[in-house]
């Protein structure tokens, strides 16, 4: 653990965190803005407006 | 099958009034605390009333009373109908309610006490932070409790922002409050040094993350769509945007500590990190924004969407200015002076006020069944809540770059154009006027608003529940059909989970090493121990809320250097519990006033500082001339500190008492030779406290040249 702990700032392994942060996050972007998703996150969108249809005094004042 | 259910929109009405109440509170204290730095009078020689003691009510009832009141009344309304389901449990509502209101009591009695950890955000003492975890526990359990129940199966964007916020809070307060108790009203944290102020500014940096941030973007993303009538602009970029937080956000703490004693990788680590912030902040921002499209006519003629507008701007503006401050060289230059204070006051009043305004606004008319009394009046209580905010913001910028830069300031021959502290803060009051007018105008306009809530309120119409028909049963099993993203949001406990994970990796790998930073750093001096008197002065420093405008931090910096001495090392706080680095110097640095000033000068300058320095801002001290210390508790907290690993004798614990009252006699003797007429100055608080600021920068022994900081 110490050995670990006193190369803990080695470019190396800051190298490696950064490929595997960053591949993660293109992956979640990649898959979140896929065309097969779209319907999907515009009925999600709709989720604080449907209320409205449910309620009785959403719009009165 | 549909059936009809009613939300509990009582526990969101109590909410706001608090919300309301101590609003007034932070405002008033704000702008009082600030009277004071404009002049020393406003402290009125009283020691309830000192800034020290009253700017952490100031913080306190700003962050966790007005803003608290505020998200748990915009989390109780929204959740609600964004699940389709009432609150799990009244019961645990009205628990969180009334222990949040107590807790806040207690703060608002124990601050002008002096009962205080002086950790910043964190000030209050073990019995609250007890009560804080329970309360919050009860808040998180009701919470889940309703995601479990909910009639709709996707969590919409803005429950996973309340997801975050009660998962990460929990975290960071258990973390950053273990103390050991050496009384009802004292405690010394386990963790010391560089430990305790990585951790420290992990925990504030991440309080402003998750408490006045991620809950606040989740109202901004229900209420936004809600008062434009149209869906958010982008759920997808809500997506990235809520990850891309999250994950970001937890490591920029060390931006707290930039040129000061830290590891370099952790500073680059806190730096590099705030910087990517920029990128999840503003897609948060343009969303908020662009969700008006189409809309943007409203702006005219609705308060709501104008406070909205206001709030996510103000947001913009300072997530763009925060990353610009994270700057190692930005930072030199506004670091611990006004600029930060005009940042941080840019992201209360304009992104937390105005997006609580803009929720009460929308809020008042559905809850009271009314309608708003006048919107004229809510319309002029933005533009005076604007102007103060810019007043303020403009005056507390102008304030701290001309201060900084008087600060670096540096002639030819290599010294300090502005040697003396003083006369950077004398050049910078009239702009502390400025501020209070900035701040009163704020306060004029939230006045208003008061008083248009109270008429509303008096036009109230029937007060009940607001009835709903929801499904009568709502399949939260995922199926195989749905994308996996899709399929984990229905999931509310895996989903939890995994911002568990994310808000955990990022604190362990940034805060963790530093942590053990004494198994892979070779101790090469010695630091000795606080004496039983010095460690009783320090406790008296922290009770006084020195920390609040003196630092303990000589930076990495020529400026700092040629002003205050040799930069401070990781070892000479390596037994200060609680760590008091500090992060504004409305006074001079600190941690190299040891032996710089005989007794009698610090005697003088805490009874009257303006016996010494003329223009001093400092509030007097005369009951430190009065007061007895604590002498017999001594033993009790030596204990306690040598069980966390500071190398007293047990001799020196058994005798403490003793062994300060000796040392006390002899600081006493010589002042009383010097003509201070006190036949029990001995006894006296002042004693304790000028031997623990002569120690400051006199206790490492051994080859200084050799530094565990690098």
């Amino acid at each position: 653990m110490s050995r670990f702990l006193s190369n803990y700032s080695d470019t190396t392994v800051t190298l490696i965190g950064f490929v595997i942060f960053f591949t993660l996050f293109v992956l979640i972007v990649m898959r979140t803005y896929s065309k097969s998703q779209k319907s999907v996150y515009q009925r999600l969108a709709q989720l604080p407006l449907d209320e409205v249809k449910n309620s009785q005094k959403e719009d009165a004042p | 099958m549909q059936q009809e259910i009613r939300y509990d929109d009582r526990i969101v009405r109590q909410f706001l009034i608090a919300m309301v109440l101590w609003a007034g509170v932070a405002f008033l204290v704000g702008i009082w605390v600030a009277l004071q730095l404009a002049n020393w009078k406003f402290n009125f020689d009283l020691e309830w009333f000192t800034f020290g003691r009253l700017r952490p009510l100031h913080t306190n009832a700003a962050i966790f009373a007005f803003a608290g009141n505020a998200i748990f009344a915009g989390i109780y309304y929204s959740t609600q109908r964004l699940l389709k389901t009432r609150m799990a449990s009244d019961f645990l509502s009205q628990f969180h309610f009334w222990g949040w209101q107590l807790i806040i009591v207690a703060a608002a009695l124990t601050l002008p006490l002096g009962i205080t950890q002086s950790k910043e955000y964190a000030e209050l003492e073990w019995p609250i932070d007890i009560a804080i975890t329970i309360v919050w526990v009860v808040f998180g359990v009701n919470l889940f409790w309703t995601i479990a129940r909910r009639r709709e199966k996707h969590l919409y964007v803005a429950i996973w922002f309340y997801i975050a916020t009660v998962i990460t809070v929990a975290l960071l307060h258990v973390v950053n409050s273990i103390e050991i108790p050496v009384g009802l009203f004292k405690s010394y944290p386990i963790w010391a040094g560089i430990q305790d102020a990585l951790v420290q500014w992990w925990y504030g940096h991440n309080a402003v993350a998750f408490f006045l941030t991620t809950p606040f973007l989740g109202l901004m993303y229900y209420f936004m769509p809600k008062a434009a009538q149209r869906p958010v602009y982008s759920y997808r970029l809500s997506i990235v945007h809520f990850w891309a937080l999250v994950f970001i956000y937890i490591w920029s703490g060390p931006h707290h500590l930039l040129n000061s004693a830290m590891p370099d990788w952790a500073q680059t680590l806190g730096m590099i990190f705030s910087l990517m912030l920029w990128a999840p902040s503003w897609g948060g921002m343009i969303n908020g924004l662009l969700t008006l499209r189409g809309a943007w006519d409203k702006l005219r003629t609705d308060p709501v969407i104008k406070f909205l507008v206001g709030s996510v701007t103000f947001y913009g503006m300072s997530t763009f200015e925060g990353p610009i401050l994270s700057i190692k060289s930005v930072n030199a230059l506004a670091h611990f002076n006004d600029w930060i204070i005009a940042h941080v006051h840019g992201g209360a009043l304009g992104w937390n006020g105005f997006l609580s305004f803009g929720m009460l606004y929308y809020l008042l008319p559905r809850l009271w069944n009314t309608q708003l009394y006048s919107k004229k009046l809510a319309e002029y209580h933005f533009w005076f809540g604007l102007l103060g905010i810019l007043i303020y913001y403009i005056s507390m910028w102008s304030a701290g770059i001309t201060q900084g830069l008087m600060w670096m300031a540096i002639n030819d021959q290599g010294q300090l154009i502005y040697p003396d502290f003083v006369e950077t803060v004398n050049r910078i009051i009239p702009l502390y006027w400025v501020r209070v007018i900035g701040g009163t105008l704020y306060m004029i306009g939230f006045l208003i608003m008061v008083y248009n809530m109270i008429k509303t309120i008096q036009n109230r119409g029937t007060l009940e529940d607001e009835k709903a028909m929801v499904p009568t049963f709502v399949s939260l099993e995922p199926s195989p059909q749905e994308s996996t993203h899709r399929r984990l949001e229905g999931l509310g406990t895996a989903f939890s989970v995994l911002v568990f994970i994310a808000v955990f990796v990022g604190s362990v790998i940034s805060i963790y090493p530093v942590l053990n930073i004494h198994r892979y750093v070779p101790v090469t001096v010695s630091v000795e121990p606080y004496s039983p008197l010095e460690l009783l002065g320090r406790d008296i420093y922290i009770k006084e809320g020195c920390y609040v405008c003196h630092s303990q931090m000589v930076r990495h910096l020529d400026f700092d250097v040629i002003r205050f001495g040799n930069p401070s090392k990781v070892e000479e706080s390596m037994y200060d519990r609680p760590f008091q680095w500090g992060s504004k110097r409305t006074g001079p640095d600190l941690a190299r006033v040891g032996k710089k000033y005989p007794d009698l000068w610090h005697y003088r300058h805490m009874i009257n500082p303006r016996d010494i320095v003329t223009d001093s801002l400092m509030p007097s001290y005369p009951w430190l001339a009065e007061k007895k210390a604590e002498y017999d508790q001594l033993p009790k907290r030596l204990r306690v500190m040598k069980s966390l690993g500071v190398p007293y004798s047990e001799e020196t614990v058994e005798k403490a008492t003793e062994i300060a009252r000796k040392d006390a006699q002899a600081i006493a003797q010589s002042l009383r030779d010097q003509g201070v007429t006190d036949d029990n100055l001995a006894e006296k608080e002042i004693i304790p406290l000028i031997a623990y600021l002569q120690a400051l920068g006199h206790k490492v022994k051994g080859n200084p040249n050799v530094s565990l900081s690098k």
